[in-house]
């Protein structure tokens, strides 16, 4: 096993990879850029190596500072959390060059599933289902027009390139179909370098459903369970939870085989994500592999009582599964929130700062993952996620409770949150009876009723505080000043009575 | 004590005092008797008819009478218009019901939406700013007029430079 283990990362995932570590008796290294420097995940490190300014393309995203830091440390293994240089290909190659154990995949799985065009080939190989339409770049507008009939409209143009619902484009009729080639195209070109684009079909109403994966270097595979991220705001993930409440056992059979089909066809190692969409038949397409941990990896392990980031570490090491298909019992269910400094009422503007006050909360079935503590200031230079939030019960009902108690319960003063959001959300009758699509959010913003107005003994009650925290402050300022002269004196002069008195 | 606080666009007129266990208020002539605990600084536990209430109290900035009171899911901004403060000789900036509007973050101004001399309602945008790659306004906190608009088109604003100051339109007055 590891003697010293690196986080090439920061935040919440930074903490969570430490703690595991800590559990396995592995010592570890943090690396901290200038905006870090009392960072949570600095404090909980057993070392701490200093790389660079706050943008991240000048410090966490640099492979020679994080390899001269392991060099430095002494460290075997580098884990690389998600984000920033997770899925970088040649920071995996790079690592292993430098005689690091990297704690992920092969640089061969994480290249070959970078790329959409490689990903879909390989999936396609393999047989598992995807969204008809072409694997390889559509070059002439008659091709395009072929394809788009054989699949029926509407179908999606998307540049091959592209990522993060950027060089996306609905197509619902023959007559627009040049039109939006060439603007897609254009689009393409500008934000990626890269004009080429491939045709799918569009899947209305669909839900985004991930499949957990795991695989060793003994030519062990399983998966373990899956995990609904259908709440999405802009392509980015809101609320996942564990099980979808879509699911039965049939369908998870099924999608667990083609998750397992697009490891073989990488011939992928370690943790790892399928990512599916699904229709409202119920039927499933492979979007992407995510050749990392996720950040809602927490929901799995809630349900499945395994510990991903463990297993990562002890598979990465060289050693087997520690268990096997049939050891994975899904128990109950699990709900994540991701706590953002944001201001949901402000268009979700990220509101970074210092924390003034901050009470987490805790009890039955709650998991805080979180990254800040009072007194830190969320810096303003990387995604201002302070915590994930996570709820299990032994029903979705109690999950969805607890996870309402829980965000009740979660106080944080001096900084914006989207923490009533998620109240908000928990309580709306469609999110209750797990009935949506990835276009949930953006119809509930629409539609979202105004919070409800305080009362006017809140209003009073309000402005009675008010004075009161004004009155205390001008009390304590006053007192301060009126004995700042001789208090450190006496103080010295007990201390000194008090040494002479023992001897 | 006798104050003045202007708390959602309108101005109260509120008698406070300590007692032994807690305070007694009247604001605009309706009165509470309250049990208090501190729990931190700014962190007040109330008892009103049994009622358990927390509150928090987070200032504005070191000087001010403005602050944001936090009860149960709500967020309710208060400033105080007269208190002893102003006797001290610590008169704000800001002068009386005058409202400093600051960028929260760095950033660039992109757009100026209102004139100096105008008049705003609560939550208009009086700028568009650009930060962290996204465009948003910063708005009014209350209705008044822009006595100074302190930023123009293009300029670059550092977390907490001043952007506007907002003279209150006071209802009772």
């Amino acid at each position: 096993m590891f003697k010293k283990i690196l986080i090439a990362n920061r935040g919440e995932i930074a903490v969570r990879v430490i703690r595991a570590c800590i559990e396995m008796r592995i010592a570890t290294v943090a690396v901290y850029s200038e905006a870090d420097r009392g960072a949570l995940h600095v404090r909980m490190a057993d070392e701490a190596v200093f790389i660079g300014p706050a943008p991240s393309r000048e410090s966490y995203l640099v492979t020679d500072k994080i390899l001269g830091a392991a060099q430095l440390t002494s460290a075997d293994a580098v884990h690389p959390g998600y984000g920033f240089l997770a899925e970088n290909a040649l920071f995996a190659s790079a690592c292993r060059n430098a005689g690091l154990t990297f704690v992920g995949p092969s640089p061969n799985a994480i290249a070959m599933m970078g790329s959409k065009v490689e990903s879909r080939r390989a999936a396609l190989r393999f047989g598992v289902p995807m969204v008809p339409g072409t694997v390889d770049p559509v070059e002439r507008d008659e091709d395009a027009r072929a394809i788009a009939l054989s699949v029926g409209y509407p179908i999606m143009l998307k540049a091959s390139a592209g990522g993060g619902g950027k060089g996306m484009r609905l197509v619902r009729s023959d007559a627009e179909l040049t039109d939006e080639l060439r603007n897609t195209r254009a689009e393409a070109m500008a934000a990626f370098g890269d004009g080429a684009v491939y045709i799918e079909k569009y899947v209305a109403e669909p839900r985004h459903i991930e499949l957990q994966v795991f695989a060793d270097h003994h030519g062990n595979s399983v998966y373990i369970g899956e995990r609904e991220c259908t709440i999405q705001r802009r392509h980015q993930k809101v609320i996942e939870e564990c099980p979808s409440p879509v699911m039965d056992m049939d369908l998870r059979q099924r999608m667990g085989k083609a998750a397992l089909d697009v490891v073989r066809a990488a011939d992928y190692t370690n943790a790892g994500t399928v990512e599916f969409l699904v229709d409202r038949n119920r039927d499933f397409y492979f979007l992407e592999m995510n050749t990392r941990l996720q950040v809602e990896h927490a929901v799995t392990e809630m349900v499945t009582g395994i510990d991903l980031v463990k297993e990562q570490i002890r598979v990465a090491a060289g050693e087997k599964l520690s268990f096997t298909q049939k050891d994975v019992v899904m128990k109950g269910a699990a709900i994540e929130c991701r706590v953002y400094a944001e201001d949901p009422d402000n268009n979700f503007f990220p509101s970074p700062g210092t924390i003034r006050l901050l009470r987490t909360p805790s009890g039955p079935g709650i998991r805080d993952d979180s990254g800040v503590y009072e007194g830190w200031t969320v810096p303003i230079d990387y995604d201002p996620l302070i915590s994930k939030l996570v709820a299990w019960g032994a029903t979705r009902d109690e999950a969805m409770d607890r996870m309402l108690r829980a965000l009740c319960e979660y106080r944080v003063e001096g900084i914006q949150t989207n923490l009533d959001f998620f109240r908000r959300i928990l309580n709306d009758a469609d999110f209750r009876i797990g009935q949506f699509d990835t276009g949930y959010i953006e119809r509930w913003m629409k539609n979202r009723i105004a919070p409800k107005a305080p009362s006017q003994a809140e209003l009073d009650i309000a402005v009675a505080s008010a004075i009161l925290a004004d009155s205390e402050r001008i009390k304590s300022a006053s007192e301060r000043n009126g004995t700042t002269d001789d208090a450190p004196v006496s103080l010295w002069k007990t201390a000194g009575r008090r040494e002479s008195l023992r001897h | 004590m006798r104050y003045k606080a202007i708390v959602h666009d309108k101005t109260v007129e509120v008698t406070f005092e300590r007692t032994s266990t807690g305070i007694n208020a009247t604001i605009d002539g309706r009165a509470y008797s309250m049990d208090l605990t501190t729990v931190n600084p700014g962190v007040f536990l109330l008892n009103w008819g049994h009622r358990s209430i927390e509150v928090t109290v987070l200032l504005s900035g070191e000087l001010s009478s403005e602050s944001t009171v936090s009860i149960g899911e709500h967020r309710i901004p208060v400033k105080i218009l007269d208190s002893r403060r102003r006797v001290q000789g610590t008169t704000r900036s800001g002068g009386m019901g005058a409202s400093e509007i600051r960028s929260p973050m760095p950033g660039k101004i992109v757009r100026v939406l209102a004139v100096e001399g105008s008049e705003v309602e609560e939550r208009q945008g009086i700028v568009v700013m650009e930060a962290m790659k996204m465009q948003n306004e910063i708005k009014s906190l209350m209705s008044g007029r822009i006595r100074k608009l302190a930023v123009a088109e293009g300029d670059a604003v550092q977390s907490g430079d001043l952007i506007a100051i907002v003279d209150a339109t006071l209802m009772s007055e």
